[in-house]
């Protein structure tokens, strides 16, 4: 019999890729999120808004043993709010549930360092209810994710083949970027092997790069040179906050370093990343 | 007791305790957050403590020694707060002895977000620690060591002015005295608490043998480096005027510099021997 995976946030960048990469390894999927882009023959995807205590009651009467939680709120002005309660409505409602054999909770890098913002806040909260649950669960903290039709490759992709690429900063902040493949593939340790040791995973690359070097080893895989504009910190807040879609909080901690440690991932589930330069060597191969 | 876990061992303080109890052939482990230590005789694990599922990951030990604090940062009263609290909570279900390492800051009249801090996890431990030691350092100083660190003591600060200039600017009269105490006798401190289960539920302060006037440390640090300095003597109120100017500055922690540090030595001294290291001789460790 297939096993049974809810996926939250199932239209979001991880949470799509997430959704098709088990319902290709023949597990029975459901997606749930604010409103469905895209269905998936083969997916049962249902519009469910975790903020609505009400509505998440409707997970009791659905059929799953694991969920990969990665709907999170990065954007508005309310991201403590938001996500505070949609992840204590599912995890109060996944405590209820008795076939629930184990949690991927994913939060985020940023926990990993000194920023002190919304987002961190709330992505701490989630890890100590989940911590409280009962539930067993891991909690993943990526860095950076990105593949090759990730928005941010493609825009530094199109930039570097006009030339020059616009970092924001200083450029010299450090970054493990993670690659999406390595993402899937240690929820598929998890998953399959149903390990689910209640321990907090830094994930990403296992050599820090500093944003500039990011952006120069993608030019040198696609064979350009760019010339690398740095937009100040200050500027940039104040294009982000005109345009919008970018937690300006999120922005000022941009020159933090986040180096992941991966000696608890390497110990506990004997894998490795690959490096960034691996990582965009494989973009050519897709 | 075999295995010990420093909270905070990026820390001066930290990393100098994670270091003598290494030699005492204990097995240490030390948490970082941001600032990872460079080659260390113990196991350096980054946790950002504010996560109870990540402090809960790192497994069980015989006793928990807290360092880490905040001293800067908007949030600094109530995080730190929240991290000796988690910390409570997994010294209590693990069965380990929590040390608490406070300040003499709480014998201080002022209302520092930082002593405000130290106050009440102080009254939080003793309500529901099941087995703590709290200790107050005065003014630790003792050599640095070959890591990066969180942030430097005052006292290296201050060293670092008297060898680069001729003048050294000191905050008020510098009549008010301090009770320096060589980071030695307060990790022989620690160590001892450790090694007697029968000395629970107690708090130590820990100071030098003598007091002395804040000048007279500038005059023996001068000596030390056969230095002619001269004493700068600003008043506070420039220094309280420019708080309310440059946010960075606390007003209240600028307060506190102009206190007089008394540590009742002779709390510990009931149970334990330890020879402390008078200011002329220790301060060539500086």
């Amino acid at each position: 019999m297939n096993q049974k995976l809810l996926v939250t946030g199932s239209e979001g960048f991880v949470g799509s890729r997430t959704v098709l990469h088990f319902k290709d390894r023949g597990w029975a999927v459901t997606g749930i999120d604010l409103a469905i882009a895209r269905e998936i023959p083969g997916v049962t995807k249902m519009p469910l808004d975790l903020r609505d205590a009400q509505a998440v009651r409707a997970l009791e009467g659905m059929d799953f043993e694991y969920v990969i939680h990665t709907a999170a709120d990065q954007t508005s002005k309310t991201i403590l709010a938001n996500n505070s309660a949609a992840d204590e409505n599912l995890i109060t409602c996944l405590s209820r549930k008795k076939k629930v054999k184990g949690v991927i909770f994913m939060s985020s890098s940023l926990v990993s360092t000194s920023a002190d913002i919304q987002y961190t806040r709330s992505k701490i909260l989630g890890e100590n209810r989940l911590c409280d649950s009962g539930i067993p669960f891991v909690i993943l903290r990526p860095d950076m994710i990105y593949c090759r039709d990730e928005k941010k490759m493609i825009e530094y992709s199109r930039m570097i083949q006009k030339g020059f690429a616009v970092v924001v900063g200083s450029g010299k902040y450090l970054r493990s970027p993670t690659h999406l493949d390595d993402l899937l593939a240690v929820f598929e340790l998890v998953l399959n092997g149903n390990r689910f040791p209640n321990k907090v995973y830094e994930v990403g690359s296992p050599e820090p790069l500093t944003m500039d070097d990011i952006v120069k080893t993608l030019a040198l895989s696609l064979g350009k040179k760019a010339r690398l504009i740095h937009l100040p910190l200050p500027v940039a807040k104040l294009l982000f906050s005109l345009k919008g879609g970018l937690d300006v909080e999120q922005l000022a901690t941009m020159e933090l370093d986040r180096v992941s440690d991966l000696q608890r991932l390497k110990a506990d589930f004997a894998y490795a990343p690959r490096t960034f330069a691996q990582g965009v060597e494989s973009f050519k191969k897709a | 007791m075999n295995t010990a876990i420093i909270l905070g061992s990026s820390s001066f303080l930290g990393s100098h305790l994670a270091g003598y109890l290494a030699g005492k052939s204990i097995s240490v482990t030390g948490t970082y957050l941001s600032c990872k230590p460079e080659a260390p005789n113990f196991r350096a694990e980054r946790c950002n403590l504010l996560s109870k599922a990540e402090l809960f990951s790192l497994g069980k030990f015989d006793c928990v020694i807290h360092y880490a604090s905040l001293v800067v940062g908007a949030n600094k009263r109530q995080n730190n707060l929240d991290m000796m609290r988690n910390a409570v909570e997994y010294s209590n279900k693990t069965g380990a002895r929590y040390v608490y390492i406070s300040s003499s800051q709480v014998n201080f009249d002022t209302k520092s977000d930082y002593k405000m801090s130290k106050v009440e996890s102080e009254e939080y431990i003793t309500a529901h620690s099941q087995d703590y030691i709290i200790i107050r350092p005065a003014a630790p100083y003792g050599k640095l060591l070959p890591f990066k660190y969180t942030r430097k003591q005052p006292m290296h600060v201050l060293v670092d002015f008297v060898k680069k200039f001729p003048a050294v600017p000191v905050m008020g009269n510098g009549k008010y005295l301090r009770q320096p105490v060589h980071v030695d006798n307060l990790n022989e401190l620690v160590f001892r608490c450790l090694q007697n289960p029968a000395v629970k539920n107690k708090v130590f302060d820990i100071g030098g043998p003598e007091q002395l006037a804040f000048d007279r440390i500038v005059d023996r640090i001068a000596e030390r480096y056969q230095k002619r300095v001269i004493k700068v003597h600003l008043p506070l109120f420039v220094f309280l005027l420019a708080a309310n100017v440059v946010k960075f500055i606390d007003k209240e922690n600028t307060k506190a510099v102009t206190c007089n540090e008394k540590a009742d030595n002779a709390s510990w001294q009931a149970f334990f021997d330890i020879p402390l290291i008078p200011f002329e001789r220790g301060c060539h460790d500086l």
